[in-house]
């Protein structure tokens, strides 16, 4: 099991993969200073801390915890066993005095460390960008880099899930592209459909709808990565999140309550669903895959 | 403990609606070469599938050295090499060897020791340092037989080793084969559709055919079972000796001699003497013809036709 570990581990660290997590983690640091450039004073300094914090928390979600880990995530796991039965390497590990769950272990705790590994570099390049740069004052950087922890924990739970199910479909199908696309489907839906949607509905003036909250996979991993983000500090409300993110709703105020300096609306934590339940449905989904997983690949026919 | 290596008792393996091995039995005894022959098809790899537990056998039982089938014990002493090895494509052909060592169960310098020793066996050292998914089919063969002698199995299962390769390659392949058996006393299964280089190599025939097991015996007694009396011969004059013979036996032309075939070989072969002699011809060759396992299978099938 030890020499599967280092070879899916030395598999999963491709060149190309750090090259790419690198890459856009310097990218996503540099967008997030050049967009939270500012004057100092007391409400300047604030100002600039909410600012840079929301770019930052908004990017590391949608684009390091969030497009990269995820999408490298699929592509590492949907193979560990699709790829192997497809390209027919998998008949001569299994002909080996092994047990398959053994196999399938040391595949799944080799793709779990590579993709630690995967994330830890990304937001390494990440901070170190940000950093190295000093375009920002230093003690706002000091509070942005504070996140690191939380960043890493959410991402955490992004590797452990989507390696569970990745690792279902590999199991199930006999090429990594059938199994990789739903997963890829999954993903776009709750990074680009879901906001996208939810921009549509607050430009029509209507609030979204709580039965979608159910279905509404961005909100849920919002929800997961807010719970982590607030053991650091508190979200201030704010749009962009409450339109990417669904962390906030928009409440209109009583017109005679309205004073001109609120305008007339607030913005309120969305409290339709709460992490707890949430992280447990997650996890009960992430315990079942990997459960029928191995129970799969004792009984397939390769 | 029983004195079969290898015991199947009534396999079947079905996919969906298609049968590909119906009810098969065999029993292998240790130290013994045995041929799987059969259309393609016929189940042989499956069989062997089932044999090392890539494929779970829809009904029926089987045991390796009284172990279950594809159980890790069972795994400890076989060798597996399939029809189509795939390699990984980042590995040379002594990672490659390693990593098998190692997943065999072998220490780190254990594998390292094994893999270069093979490689020297197998004739691979000048290409030791090179990706195996570039080698060619028949360096390919080599480096999949190497992977299943790593761990100095008691039973080797070969399947199909020399299927798409050249003649050179094939004898080479079967010399190493040959070797091996000799060397260490194995127990292999080996299938193939080159049925006359399988001759040279083994001294058990089981034949298969639609999943179902059509013949399980040694050569010498499958040869006598279809024994058809079959004599060549040639003299100085092999056109007049096949006038005075035509209409009285099954006779044909062959180059520089006649082949008759009868029910009683050896009044044919007085026969012939007598008709020699009496012509005063001069006889060059008289022999009887060995059954060969092409024409054993072509016969055991035509059988099963009928």
């Amino acid at each position: 099991m030890k020499n599967i570990f280092l070879r899916t581990l030395e598999t999963t660290l491709k060149k190309v993969s750090i090259i790419f997590c690198i890459l856009t983690s310097v990218i996503v640091g540099s967008i997030v200073i050049s967009t939270g450039r500012g004057g100092m004073g007391v409400m300047a300094y604030q100002q600039l801390l909410e600012q840079n914090l929301m770019m930052q928390h908004v990017l590391v979600f949608f684009v390091i915890d969030g497009f990269v880990l995820m999408a490298t995530t699929i592509s590492n796991a949907t193979g560990l066993i699709a790829s192997e039965v497809h390209e027919g390497t998998f008949k001569l590990l299994a002909a080996k005095p092994n047990l398959r769950t053994q196999i399938l272990a040391g595949k799944v705790l080799g793709v779990i460390a590579g993709q630690i590994i995967l994330l830890a570099i990304s937001l390494f390049s990440y901070f170190s960008t940000i950093v190295i740069v000093k375009a920002i004052d230093g003690n706002v950087i000091r509070e942005m880099v504070s996140y690191f922890p939380a960043y890493f924990l959410y991402g955490l739970v992004v590797i452990l899930f989507f390696t569970a199910v990745s690792t279902l479909l590999s199991c199930v199908f006999k090429r990594k592209i059938t199994a990789m696309l739903p997963l890829l489907a999954v993903v776009m839906i709750a990074l680009a459909f879901f906001p996208i949607q939810r921009v549509m509905t607050s430009l029509t003036g209507k609030a979204p709808s709580a039965v979608m909250s159910l279905i509404d996979i961005n909100y849920h991993f919002s929800l997961i990565f807010k719970s982590f983000v607030e053991m650091v500090d508190t979200i201030k409300p704010n749009r962009i999140m409450a339109n990417l993110m669904n962390l906030f709703s928009v409440q209109k105020l009583d017109a005679d309550v309205t004073r001109s300096q609120w305008g007339s609306d607030i913005l309120l934590a969305n409290k339709t669903l709460s992490a707890f339940p949430i992280i447990l449905f997650y996890g009960a989904v992430a315990a079942a895959s990997y459960v029928s997983s191995f129970a799969i690949i004792k009984k397939k026919d390769i | 403990m029983s004195e079969y290596c290898i015991e199947l008792n009534n396999l079947t393996k079905k996919f969906g609606k298609f049968t590909a091995v119906d009810d098969f039995s065999l029993k292998l005894l240790p130290g013994k070469v045995y041929g799987i022959v059969g259309p393609n098809g016929a189940g042989k790899s499956t069989t062997m599938a089932m044999i090392m537990g890539s494929l779970h056998p829809t009904s029926g039982t089987g045991n390796v050295k009284g172990h279950e089938l594809g159980s890790r014990e069972a795994l400890r002493v076989l060798g597996y090499s399939p029809e189509y090895t795939s390699f990984y494509d980042d590995m040379n052909c002594v990672e490659y060897l390693w990593y098998m060592g190692t997943l065999s169960g072998l220490s780190n310098e254990e594998a390292m020791e094994k893999a270069t020793s093979l490689i020297k066996q197998y004739d691979l050292v000048d290409h030791a340092y090179k990706k195996v998914s570039k080698f060619s089919t028949g360096m390919k063969k080599k480096v999949s037989l190497a992977q299943a002698m790593i761990h100095d199995p008691e039973i080797l299962l070969l399947d199909e080793p020399t299927a798409n390769l050249d003649p050179t390659s094939r004898m080479e392949i079967l010399n190493t084969v040959r070797s091996m058996v000799q060397d260490r006393n194995l127990t292999v299964l080996i299938s193939s559709h080159v049925l006359t280089e399988l001759e040279t190599v083994i001294d058990h025939v089981i034949m298969i055919n639609h999943g179902k097991l059509i013949m399980d015996e040694s050569i010498a007694t499958a040869q006598e079972k279809f024994k058809q009396g079959i004599l060549v011969v040639s003299c100085d004059n092999n056109e007049l000796l096949y006038e005075k013979l035509e209409g009285r036996y099954s006779i044909e032309k062959a180059k520089g001699s006649i082949r008759i075939t009868t029910a009683d070989v050896n009044a044919l072969k007085k026969d012939v003497v007598k008709t020699i002699f009496e012509n005063d011809l001069v006889l060059n060759v008289l022999h009887e013809e060995v059954l060969s396992l092409d024409l054993l299978y072509k016969q055991a099938l035509e059988g099963e036709k009928e």
